[in-house]
């Protein structure tokens, strides 16, 4: 219990730092803070309008409060690029983001979990190899490199797919979430294969066998469980992996989703449409980690005992 | 080692101007005169490859020499004195270990706008946290090791255990660390690049160059393919030398 607590803790402590950093980057950064969110073409009355509306000639610790007011709120101010509230636009484009992430991690576990214990249950220990093989020479690519050569040979060369993405096309996201989960994928493979070996061999698994139990059973039921707390908290730490690589992935592969949205505003120099996504990523990824680790401890009562 | 060889000699070797603009030779495939083709604008990509090396090169050593030192320094501090000093610094690196301060690389760097100095400073410092853990444990470790509690009795000061006894023990965790730090920063630095924060045109950046590429990647194949497997081939070489340093302080311990 003590240990789930220290980690909600820590969740509110590092939520607090992200909009504090976040603060700093936008506000006492060198350079006119309404300058740069509003661009150079701002007339000084429209300077003046956003320093009052953003408190920014209050005291330090007001702005500072309306700034974590503001954000607490979703109010993001409006996008110099799209000149519509900035809270407006992340709601329409983050569907596609969750989608292709969503896929890239549900890609990313059977690749990594169930491919690799079905391999073993069949007895196709090459294929198995091989697979992993591909997966750590694949991983050694950034996901920019990966999307690029990708599109290049299956869209350019071979023209097995569409260059244009094509959203409502089930096929489209096929090889965008592969090149999304190459990398997690193969973090996640490895590490998964070396624990599950390391525990086939523990004096256990090798009585169980040698009662006579199937190895199907022992796979499933006495390895399985023990093998997969380092992979999961290895995907878990991956998180942020996929929703960085969305920046990379939307670009190349032209999909509307907030990592397109992030690149079209650091092209356009949107400082308050680039610093809410910024602000949305980081406690997004934040959150869902704390999240996935409080529920580690909660389904692993070795590693709260640890902590303890 | 090849590249970086190439990219340390480069103004000495017989490469056209990488930024030399030829119309009339935009998007020539490869040939031997221009052994890896030529881009939209005439440019030479052999030549285009090998000076971007130098400011990609440039960016990651920098950034790497600054995210080891921070670690160092502050895992060592943290490590050797204990106490307060180490639970307030462990509480720090666990909190920056959980704050995704990529993202925030991103921010800075649009802001301040891109400069070799600028993304040394923004990218070594959020790459420290990975060598501090480490260093930190391994500190810790070492201090309660005979030959430290010796070296304190005999009136040594604190500071002179820490990097004449302590320090030399870290040295192969140390080399191990520096060169996983550069793959991350290596592979952050062109993921900036790509993204449209590199180094401001004409100056060529591995990033950059593949960012080109992708404008044509059905008819000028080669500006893909040879972007890409430089940072594929480089990133893959730096993983292999770790995993040979890793290997090799594993055989020490055993």
């Amino acid at each position: 219990m003590r240990s789930i607590l220290t980690r909600i803790v820590l969740l509110v402590v590092t939520v607090w730092l992200i909009l504090t950093v976040g603060y700093v980057c936008i506000y006492r950064l060198p350079g006119d803070p309404a300058r740069i969110i509003l661009g150079r073409q701002a007339s000084e009355e429209t300077l003046q309008a956003y320093r009052a509306r953003a408190g920014l000639d209050l005291p330090l610790w007001r702005q500072y409060e309306t700034f974590v007011w503001r954000v607490a709120h979703l109010d993001f101010g409006d996008s110099l690029l799209y000149r519509r509230p900035v809270s407006g636009l992340l709601r329409e484009r983050s569907t596609l983001t969750l989608r292709l992430v969503c896929l890239a991690l549900l890609e990313s576990i059977s690749l990594a979990f169930v491919f690799p214990i079905g391999f073993r249950l069949v007895g196709m220990q090459r294929v198995r190899k091989w697979l992993q093989n591909v997966s750590t020479a694949l991983g050694v690519a950034p996901p920019y490199v990966l999307g690029v050569t990708s599109l290049a040979v299956f869209a350019g060369w071979l023209a097995w797919v569409s260059p244009i993405f094509e959203p409502m096309k089930s096929s489209a996201w096929i090889m965008p979430s592969l090149v999304l989960a190459a990398y997690p994928t193969a973090v996640t493979m490895r590490l998964f294969n070396n624990q599950l070996d390391t525990v086939l061999h523990a004096p256990y698994i090798v009585r169980a066998k040698a009662m006579g139990f199937p190895y199907r059973t022992i796979l499933v039921h006495e390895a399985l469980p023990n093998a997969m707390t380092a992979a999961l908290a290895a995907l878990a730490n991956g998180l942020a992996a996929f929703w960085t690589g969305t920046f990379f992935v939307e670009v190349i592969f032209g999909i509307g989703g907030l990592g397109q949205l992030t690149y079209e505003a650091i092209s356009n120099k949107d400082i308050a449409l680039l610093a809410a996504l910024c602000l949305v990523f980081a406690i997004g990824i934040t959150v869902i980690s704390a999240t996935l680790e409080v529920c580690q401890l909660l389904l692993d009562p070795r590693l709260r005992e640890n902590r303890a | 080692m090849g590249f970086l060889l190439l990219v340390t000699l480069a103004r000495w070797l017989p490469l056209a101007d990488p930024v030399g603009i030829d119309l009339s030779r935009t998007l020539v495939h490869p040939t031997p005169g221009h052994w890896s083709g030529t881009d939209e604008l005439g440019r030479d990509v052999l030549s285009r490859l090998i000076f971007g090396g130098q400011s990609t090169f440039l960016v990651t050593i920098g950034a790497t020499a600054l995210a080891m030192f921070l670690g160092i320094v502050l895992g060592l501090c943290a490590g050797y004195r204990g106490g307060l000093l180490d639970r307030a610094l462990g509480f720090a690196i666990d909190l920056f270990w959980s704050i995704p301060f990529v993202i925030f690389v991103i921010l800075i760097v649009s802001i301040v706008g891109v400069s070799p100095l600028t993304l040394i400073l923004t990218i070594g410092g959020i790459n420290w946290v990975t060598a501090a853990r480490v260093v930190r444990a391994e500190t810790a470790r070492l201090s309660r090791e005979p030959f430290v509690r010796t070296a304190r009795a005999y009136g040594f000061g604190e500071w002179s255990v820490a990097f004449d006894q302590v320090m030399p023990n870290l040295k192969s965790v140390l080399i191990t660390l520096t060169v996983y730090a550069a793959v991350e920063v290596l592979t952050l630095e062109t993921g900036l690049a790509f993204i449209g924060l590199s180094l401001p045109a004409p100056r060529p950046t591995w990033g950059g160059l593949l960012a080109d590429g992708l404008s044509y990647f059905s008819s000028a194949w080669w500006l893909v393919a040879f972007s890409a497997g430089a940072i594929t081939l480089t990133l893959a070489s730096f993983q292999v030398l770790a995993m040979h340093f890793e290997k090799s302080i594993e055989t020490r311990l055993r």
